[in-house]
């Protein structure tokens, strides 16, 4: 096979009307966002299971002197009866109209993906199918007649790889081709009883005013799709008794729902044109990863090696993290505060300063630590597939909190940030459950959150207290899961997913993907952090502080037994969680923890911040995905959670001696 | 002889028959929809689409279908299976209503 790899020059945000408009559609991960990525030069993220997108994303190009807008869809399964991915995706290439879909197919698995291809076809807008993944179609002895594949269905394909940039700029060819050309595609005709009920529904249809393909309209009314369904019986209710009559009549001559048997045609065409051009050259051996797969997802190895690696993954976490800490606190902090005192001397206005200083001295030192590694290795964690693998494990534990393996995703996701890990919640499949999900996503301890519990827990008492606050976090987050599982209506829904094939992470992509995290880190937090550490002396030295402390003692001192300037802790720490810390230490000024809380109280402190409000970034996620009355509900049902174990838990250390 | 296809063993291969409707009969088949589009018996924005039938068809499992058992999760866990090619996991009360030929 020859590619010729002219890299696609990206850039951002062109305000000129596109030229050329191309939407990358097809179903989850398949490699869209490698290739959207590829030629605009902009960062979706990529992660090596299915369900990684789930909003559009757009970026222009130039290319041949012609400007480009290209959109990245969703992965999607269906074009009918549609999961939120599949409205997006599905609403944006039949309304919005782009000039060419790209169809992104995956080589190794051409039949199933064949299935939607054709449905795509059905919608009548102008198609490029792209083979992606011939890397691995070639590993797996697996060859595609290209030509015969484009004679049967009548479009351009083109041949990718997309991690290597293989063939990605022949997409932008084709594209361009085809818009120049114009589109003819083969017209592909199911059965004969489907084909007759068809044209019968598009006769009744007639002139009808929907922004969809005649024939579409037809296939969509007998596949039931309730959002055709409803449009049409706005505009025209006999249609709809005609295809209540049709759909009767077509399941009882096939004994099937009349959805199975559409689909069925399509998975029939699907087959002959795979048997067409597909061939496989050599047997497939297996492979080192079905190898590892006896080991990763065996009944007894494989938990023990999940434990293992997870256990590896946080002592690397946590070794790293603490050694720089600990560096940075010896030297840093001391030699910069006596500079700062000669220069300055000591006065409000240079305490002030100070206090903003020490707080980024701290976010160099103690935060970005803990974070920078967790954004790493979650990110290669992803990409590698493993998790899908962890989701088979772990299935049959999920269901006992109301949810199937899907939701470790989103659970595994959430130790480095909880806002992609929230939006991962997607992938589960019913509302019901993304709740759930997102529910127990957010008691995950993210990177924030393990800043603070290192800096103080980790620091004075060693990490196994962390893992071991940690996992009752864990505990507590299925008991919740479980609960609200009980409290919330509908009924559990089943695992259908993917196992994708191991990848080799690319380390550049990754470590790409880690340096646009933290520079968002950096840009949204360190602000934030820099101004709350002033602001914090300021309520000091005007007294505002003591008034706070006061209102809030009957929880913080009272019942939790901390000290009573926590009380401002905790309402910094809905901002973001590492606040917690940074303005500790402002107060303070040291980051001595010691010196101002006892071992009890610092433990407290840790369990209240681990469980008590998830942070202003994850409540605004959580106001979009689960909407107000949720997030409210979530919200406070944390709040009282993390004071009432924060309260027990610190009488309960008072008893075993900790004090 | 026809089974449901949780009582294959590992490697085993069978051509899927049927795949019966249990499960959330409220809110699927035909009526089902009706009642979802009317608020009835059905909440959230997911829609049919979460239909797990629907769902295995668009995977192309679907009667007529090749699937090979290639592991079972221990403790009532998922199923993986192979067809066409693609791997899948099938949780178990669901590969139960998959009814193979083999
Ligand atoms: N070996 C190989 N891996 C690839 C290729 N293209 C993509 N991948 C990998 O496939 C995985 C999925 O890629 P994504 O771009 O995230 O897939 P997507 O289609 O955007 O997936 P969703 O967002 O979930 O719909 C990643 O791990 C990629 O590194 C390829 O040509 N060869
Ligand atoms: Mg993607």
């Amino acid at each position: 096979m020859k590619y010729a790899s002219i890299p696609a020059r990206g850039i951002r945000g062109g305000h000129a009307e596109p030229d050329l408009r191309i939407a990358l559609a097809g179903q989850a991960n398949v490699g869209k966002s490698v290739i959207f990525n590829q030629l605009t030069g902009l960062h979706q993220h990529i992660a090596n299971w299915p369900g990684t997108t789930v909003d559009k994303a757009e970026g222009t190009l130039y290319y041949k002197g012609l400007i480009m807008k290209v959109i990245d869809l969703p992965g999607i399964y269906s074009l009918t009866h549609l999961s939120i991915e599949e409205k997006i995706s599905r609403s944006y290439i039949a309304r919005e109209r782009p000039d060419v879909v790209v169809n992104v197919v995956d080589a190794t698995a051409l039949e199933r993906h064949l299935i939607f291809t054709l449905q795509l076809l059905e919608l009548e807008r102008p198609l490029i199918l792209v083979l992606n993944m011939m890397d691995l179609a070639e590993k797996y002895g697996i060859e595609i007649d290209v030509d015969v594949l484009r004679e049967e269905l009548g479009v351009p394909v083109v041949t990718t790889i997309a991690t290597r940039g293989r063939g990605v700029a022949q997409i932008l060819d084709a594209a361009i081709e085809l818009h120049r050309t114009g589109y003819s595609p083969k017209k592909i005709r199911y059965g004969k009883e489907v084909e007759e009920r068809v044209e019968r529904l598009e006769a009744a249809l007639g002139e009808i005013d929907l922004p969809y393909p005649r024939r579409w309209i037809a296939l969509k009314l007998l596949e039931k799709d309730e959002e055709i369904w409803g449009l049409v019986g706005e505009k025209n209710p006999r249609v709809i008794e005609l295809a209540s009559e049709l759909i009767t009549e077509l399941e009882s001559i096939h004994g099937h729902d009349s959805l199975i048997i559409i689909a069925n045609e399509r998975a029939c065409i699907a087959s002959q044109i795979a048997r067409r051009c597909i061939r496989i050259v050599k047997p497939r051996k297996p492979t080192l990863g079905d190898r590892f797969d006896e080991i990763a997802t065996h009944p007894i190895l494989g938990y023990i090696l999940a434990a293992i690696i997870f256990a590896g993954l946080f002592s690397i976490v946590f070794g790293v993290g603490g050694i720089i800490a600990e560096l940075s606190e010896e030297y840093l902090s001391e030699i910069m505060r006596d500079a700062w005192v000669r220069i300055l001397g000591i006065n409000p206005i240079s305490e002030v300063g100070w206090s903003a200083i020490e707080s980024i001295l701290f976010l160099l030192g103690l935060a970005i630590p803990y974070i920078l590694p967790l954004y790493f290795l979650t990110f290669l964690l992803e990409n590698w597939g493993y998790l899908a693998r962890v989701s088979f494990l772990m299935d049959s534990l999920m269901h006992k909190a109301g949810v199937h393996g899907k939701a470790v995703i989103p659970m595994l996701l959430g130790f480095g940030c909880n806002v992609p890990a929230c939006l991962a919640a997607r992938i589960m499949d019913t509302w019901r459950e993304r709740i759930i999900t997102i529910l127990m996503t957010t008691l995950v301890p993210c990177s924030a959150v393990t800043v603070v519990v290192m800096g103080l827990v980790g620091r004075y008492f060693g990490v196994s207290w962390v893992i071991g606050l940690y996992l009752l976090t864990l505990l507590i987050a299925f008991i919740l899961g479980s609960i609200a599982s009980r409290i919330l209506p509908g009924v559990p829904v089943e695992l259908i997913m993917e196992m994708p094939s191991y990848k080799v992470p690319s380390i550049k992509t990754i470590l790409t993907m880690t340096w646009i995290r933290l520079r968002e880190y950096l840009e949204i937090a360190a602000p934030l952090i820099i101004a709350m550490g002033a602001l914090v002396k300021v309520l000091e030295i005007s007294g505002l502080l003591d008034l706070i402390s006061s209102t809030l003692s009957p929880i913080t001192s009272s019942w939790l037994g901390l000290p009573k300037e926590t009380g401002v802790l905790l309402i910094f720490g809905i901002l973001r969680k590492e606040l917690i810390l940074t303005t500790l230490a402002a107060l303070l000024g040291t980051i001595d923890f010691s010196q101002a809380l006892t071992p009890n109280q610092m433990i407290t402190l840790s369990i209240v911040t681990i469980l008590y409000i998830p942070c202003a970034a994850t409540i605004s996620v959580l106001l979009k995905e689960t909407g107000t009355k949720t997030t409210l509900v979530i919200t406070l049902a944390e709040i009282s959670l993390a004071i009432l174990i924060g309260g027990i838990a610190s009488k309960l250390l008072l008893t075993i001696g900790i004090s | 002889m026809r089974v449901p296809l949780t009582s294959l063993s590992e490697g085993q291969e069978a051509v899927v028959v049927e795949i019966t409707f249990g499960g959330p009969s409220s809110s699927t088949g035909f009526w089902g929809g009706f009642r979802r589009r009317l608020g009835w018996g059905w909440r959230g924005k997911g829609g049919p689409g979460c239909g797990a039938v629907k769902r295995l068809a668009d995977l192309g499992i679907l009667p007529g279908a090749k699937i090979k058992v290639v592991r079972k999760a221990p403790l009532g866990g998922p199923i993986e299976v192979e067809v066409h090619g693609s791997r899948f996991m099938i949780g178990r009360g669901l590969a139960s209503k998959i009814i193979v030929e083999t």
